[in-house]
């Protein structure tokens, strides 16, 4: 509140300064990178690029195998990672709801002095949103917390990653079921989620490379099924659906030549799912190492060639491309946003929301969209 | 273009008027913004509105206080940081400790500039030096210094585990601090207009959840309203500089306009319609009063550097805001200035605004006069007064002056047509009379109401703050301990808690209230069941001694007392009361002060005994805080007599650009004088005896007001803005020292042109 105000360097601006760290580190949490930029809301692309203390921490080299519930623990030897879950709900009438939750953990410095239960060195930041389809509301929150046992963070056993009382838990000792609590001014959220797909391991058994250097460790939970209750103002509504989690850690996730990326995770009403992501390339916007991969009804998957898929932008609202057209193989979608402004209002902008997929015109499935690094100027 | 060449003397005037506009109100504005941020010491504390002390030091309290907000329960809460303050010793000296975690609040922005010792303040053991030695790099207790600000106050800020450390408490936390949703809205005005919050009695509401005691940051902070008190006083002469500065503006402009009336006439013959016209003067004005103020604003600089009053570089953002305000005002009144000469005047119109003026003035004052009015009303009494001396006290004065003058009868004919030249010229001056009288009374009354304030606060200071050490965060000292050590004299332990009367909370604190301590408040004898309050509550409530008062304490506890003494407190304008500790149970209370008196010449032993023993603890001596305040009032004074000598320099400008305006019609005169015969000598000698006159009748019409002023600030303005009196002392030296100040100046402004025309002749 007082940062800056009259141009003398008080303490309360010092602190205000310290407590930008935590700005910086939401922008290393989205980029695995340390550079800093000076205009941190215009441009997320400008953000990207190599990490300079990167070689403090564990790398991600593909020589380590994902195994579970092991890998659904906080990394710390890493520099960043998180824990994302977004839900597409409908009550029994049909009015339709998403939500989506992101604990995103990012790692101070490689060495801690003297730590303790105030200092471990890893800093949470959370974001939580809803939107509201009937009413075409998008509701966005942020925190931010140091890791502390009252406070923020991720523990094994039970499985609870949580921010204050924003909190993804397993209800018994196995990891699943889970469940999602929120409870924000706008809307409140309790979901349990179930298993209905295994895990599946992104790339390469879980090694998910960005591009010729960077890389990180990366797997998904679709399909997962979902009931519970959510509130939006003093409305409560029953609620049920399909969620997806996607997990992923690395310590320098893109290179300086990227910008932002482009991320879709669909559930087909044939029982299939898809997830579709690219990096951008800064000058062609486009990325030689675009990921396209169905998850078949049984759990199996079938990575897409690179040259049998592609995405087109059809229409924008602001900056954000909020209609596609996808092509895989023979198959022709639009994927469209349910509606334009599910932009996240948070420390950086970026546009997450709900998508439905049509075919001719019908509908054949929903999802979530993921835009980041999109310039107003663009 | 070419005509404010041809006459640049009074084009000179225009500017220099309007630059000493822009001087005054940049002046006061920074002057305001620094007495408050002086007070402050470290400001962080600003940020917040509130304060949960932490009686236990466990941090369970402070997670479920968090957990009970995050589920709703302070939904006016925006933000709440833990918070561990002490003392610790560093190579030799004892300095101050605040460990805050500033991840807790997190609503910083970006910034650019961050280094790897930000991240370093949360992941080593690292600080911030404020007002000390040390430098970066530095390394204090095992602790880097990453960053150091000079300041009177030493203190070291640090992440909350590194304060742990520091002082020897792990898992200990003192207090939470809570910031309100809606604060950050209301400190955009208090940019504009410093102090203005505090002086309209805005303070965050009570906030009261059960199982809290949650209270006001201002009554943990006392300066923080101290402070407002002083930097509202401040702007309120800075509102009637403004006043000053808009009259001799319009005056300045007004003459101009006149003077190129007859261009105007000329040029609206040859069809060039009236906007063409205005926007000529438009043009001119826009340009006229960028120079004035951007001149006015290098020189308000210039003078607050010269008085090292304000570091300006290191204000960059204040001076802007000032220079914004200087730049708006200026160019506004020329602008109201230009419109209203170039309209067509009508008498009848005229008169009726001049009627109606007058009634809405008395209007205004009699409402003002009444409390409910509240500081608004006050404040309305000040100005209406103001434009009463323009409209009514100064025409009249005048009009009296002439007749008396019109009816003395000299024999020498020399003496005669001085006397009546004096009249005409003092006739013809009224707006600018007008506009030096409300300076110097503006002068004057300020400067009564702050030495009033001085010496009642002195007074205040000298029963309160006696020789002796003054411990603050006080709950782990063990007094039993300490009471035995040889060179103390005498203990005494404060407890703190919020009770609740039945129009709201009530600070509360208990003590012995012995004789010693009664008599610090200005009581006589010990008190056992009754109370001691402040003004403030006497006021809130409408308390009188005698009244019992009923009050809801912690733990469904009553206490019943009634009021025998009210005091005058100067620190807080909240509501407090003190009782005998005998007379209650101090479970739920906090005790966080203790004084203790030393044995003479044995203070710094005790001190240092005091950190050894309890590293929590924050001594003071209380004469250092005795020095301190005093200080802060001394400084204030400087800031006072400085912005008074602008108010008087403005005014001076203004005579002078009056008398430069008239100066083509007194040169005619002086030709006729010398043309019957009378000489140079006489002629100087006339002429001085007529800016003296001059200079005297204006002063004369000045002092009612200026006393009258002082009068509304002590016993209106204060009273109403901060529940506080002053007892108004008239001090000859005070009333005298700018009147004399302005009537040296009037006197010299009216020379000028004689002195020109001599030149010239």
């Amino acid at each position: 509140m007082s940062s800056g105000r009259d141009g003398k360097a008080t303490p309360t601006d010092r602190l205000a300064r310290i407590a930008t760290i935590l700005c910086i580190a939401q922008i290393c949490l989205f980029t695995g990178c340390e550079s800093r930029n000076n205009e941190p809301n215009a441009d997320f692309g400008e953000w990207l690029g190599e990490s300079v203390n990167a070689e403090n921490y564990a790398q991600v080299d593909g020589s380590y195998k994902l195994t579970f519930p092991r890998d659904h623990r906080p990394h710390n030897e890493f520099l960043t990672e998180w824990w994302y879950v977004t839900c597409t709900l409908a009550t029994d009438e049909g009015r339709r709801f998403g939500v989506q939750f992101t604990l995103f953990r990012r790692s101070l410095a490689a060495s801690i002095e003297e730590p303790n239960s105030w200092r471990s060195g890893q800093i949470y930041m959370a974001h939580v949103a809803l939107s509201d389809v009937k009413n075409k509301k998008h509701f966005d929150f942020e925190r931010y917390s140091r890791e502390h046992a009252e406070l923020a963070g991720v523990e094994s056993e039970p499985f609870r990653a949580f921010l204050e009382n924003w909190s993804l838990e397993s209800t018994t000792s196995k990891f699943f079921p889970l469940t999602l609590r929120i409870k924000t001014d706008a809307f409140e959220v309790d979901l349990q989620m179930t298993q209905t797909k295994p895990i599946v391991l992104q790339g390469d058994e879980g090694y998910s490379k960005k591009s010729p250097n960077h890389a990180s460790y990366y797997y998904s939970i679709p399909r997962m099924a979902s009931t519970g209750k959510l509130a939006v103002g003093s409305h409560t509504f029953d609620v049920s659906g399909t969620s997806w989690m996607d997990r992923e850690w690395s310590s320098g996730l893109l290179g300086r030549q990227y910008e932002g990326w482009y991320w879709f995770a669909i559930s087909f009403s044939d029982g299939r799912d898809l997830v579709v992501f690219s990096l951008r390339d800064r000058n062609t916007g486009f990325d030689d190492d675009r990921v396209a991969l169905w998850i078949q009804t049984d759990g199996s998957t079938t990575p897409i060639r690179k040259d049998s898929w592609a995405m087109e932008p059809l229409r924008k609202w602001k900056q954000w491309p909020v209609e596609w057209k996808l092509s895989i193989e023979q198959e022709r979608f639009l994927v469209s946003a349910l509606f334009d402004n599910q932009e996240m209002n948070t420390s950086i902008p970026y546009w997450e929301g709900m998508v439905d997929v049509l075919e001719r015109n019908t509908p054949v499935g929903s999802g979530y969209m993921e835009l980041t690094g999109y310039s107003p100027r663009n | 273009m070419r005509d404010l060449r041809r006459h640049w003397l009074v084009t000179l005037c225009v500017v220099a008027s309007l630059a000493l506009a822009a001087m005054g109100i940049t002046v006061v504005h920074i002057a305001s913004v620094e007495t408050v941020r002086n007070l402050e010491s470290t400001g962080i504390r600003t940020s917040y509105q509130y304060v949960v002390p932490i009686a236990t030091n466990e941090e369970k309290h402070y997670f479920e206080l968090r957990r009970d907000w995050r589920s709703g329960a302070l939904p006016t809460i925006e933000a709440m940081v833990p918070i561990l303050e002490g003392t610790t010793e560093a190579e030799g000296r004892l300095v101050q400790v605040l460990g805050i975690d500033v991840l807790a609040d997190t609503s910083g922005s970006f910034d650019d500039s961050l280094s790897s010792q930000d991240t370093g303040f949360l992941t080593q053991n690292t600080l911030i030096a404020i007002g000390s030695d040390w430098t970066v790099g530095d390394v204090v207790n095992g602790s880097t210094v990453i960053a150091s600000t000079p300041s009177r106050y030493n203190l070291f800020i640090a992440d909350l585990p590194t304060a742990q450390g520091l002082l020897g408490r792990p898992g200990q936390i003192d207090a939470v601090w809570m910031r309100r949703k809606e604060a950050e809205k209301f400190s955009f005005v208090e940019r504009i207009w410093p102090g203005l919050l505090t002086g309209l009695g805005y303070r965050a509401p009570p906030l009261e959840v059960e199982g809290y005691q949650i209270q006001s940051m201002s009554s943990w902070n006392p300066l923080h309203s101290f402070s407002g008190s002083i930097a509202f006083n401040l702007s309120l002469l800075g509102a009637l500089a403004i006043l000053v500065s808009g009259f001799i503006a319009y005056e300045a402009c007004s003459n101009n306009v006149r003077r190129r009336r007859l261009e105007m006439d000329r040029l609206g013959a040859l069809g060039v319609d009236q906007w063409q016209l205005r926007g000529t003067f438009l043009i001119e004005a826009l340009l006229i009063g960028a120079i004035g103020s951007l001149l006015g604003i290098g020189i308000a600089i210039a003078f607050l550097q010269l008085l090292q009053l304000v570091d300006v570089s290191d204000s960059f953002n204040v001076v802007l805001i000032a220079s914004f305000k200087s730049v708006a005002v200026s160019i506004g009144t020329l602008l109201f200035a230009i419109h209203l000469a170039t309209s067509k005047s009508n008498n009848r119109i005229r008169k009726s605004i001049y009627g109606l003026l007058v009634a809405i003035c008395l209007g205004l004052l009699l409402w003002g006069a009444f409390p409910v009015s509240g500081l608004l009303g006050a404040f309305v009494v000040m100005v209406g007064m103001c434009i009463l001396q323009v409209l009514i006290v100064v025409p009249a004065f005048v009009g009296l002056v002439s007749r008396i003058g019109l009816a003395v009868s000299l024999t020498r004919l020399t003496w005669l047509m001085v006397l009546r030249q004096a009249i005409k010229q003092f006739r013809s001056f009224r707006v600018p009379v007008s506009a030096f009288s409300i300076a110097i009374a503006t002068a004057i009354g300020i400067s009564l109401m702050v030495t009033s304030f001085r010496t009642n606060f002195e007074d205040m200071l000298d029963v309160r703050l006696r020789p002796g050490l003054h411990i603050e965060s006080a709950s782990e000292f063990d007094t039993s301990v300490a009471s035995e050590w040889e060179a103390v004299e005498n203990l005494r332990s404060y407890y703190r808690t919020v009770g609740r009367l039945a129009k709201g909370p009530v600070n509360l604190t208990a003590t012995n209230l012995d004789a010693w301590e009664t008599s610090r408040y200005g009581y006589d004898s010990a008190i056992e069941r009754g109370t001691m309050i402040n003004r403030q509550l006497a006021m809130q409530h409408n308390l009188k001694i005698g009244d019992a008062l009923n009050i809801e304490l912690p733990h469904n506890r009553q206490l019943t007392v009634t009021v025998v003494h009210v005091f005058n407190s100067y620190g807080s304008n909240e509501g407090r009361a003190i009782v005998d500790v005998g007379a209650i149970d101090t479970a739920g209370w906090t005790r966080d002060r203790v004084t203790i008196n030393p044995i003479a010449g044995r203070e710094a032993e005790l001190q240092q005994r005091i950190a050894s023993t309890s590293s929590n603890a924050i001594v003071s001596d209380n004469s250092e805080r005795r020095t301190a305040a005093l200080r802060v009032f001394d400084q204030t004074f400087v800031l006072t007599n400085a912005i008074a000598l602008v108010a008087v320099i403005i005014a001076v400008v203004g005579l002078l650009s009056a008398a430069l305006a008239m100066y083509g019609a007194q040169k005619q005169e002086f030709k006729l004088l010398r043309t019957v015969g009378i000489g140079d000598r006489t002629l100087v000698v006339s002429t001085l005896l007529q800016s003296g006159l001059f200079g005297f009748l204006a002063c004369v019409i000045a002092l009612p007001l200026g006393i009258s002023i002082a009068w509304v600030l002590c016993e209106m303005v204060n009273p109403r803005a901060f529940q506080w009196t002053i007892d108004l002392h008239l001090d000859p030296w005070v009333v005298l020292r700018p009147t004399l100040l302005a009537f040296g100046a009037a006197v010299a402004a009216c020379l000028i042109p004689f002195l020109l025309q001599r030149k010239h002749p």
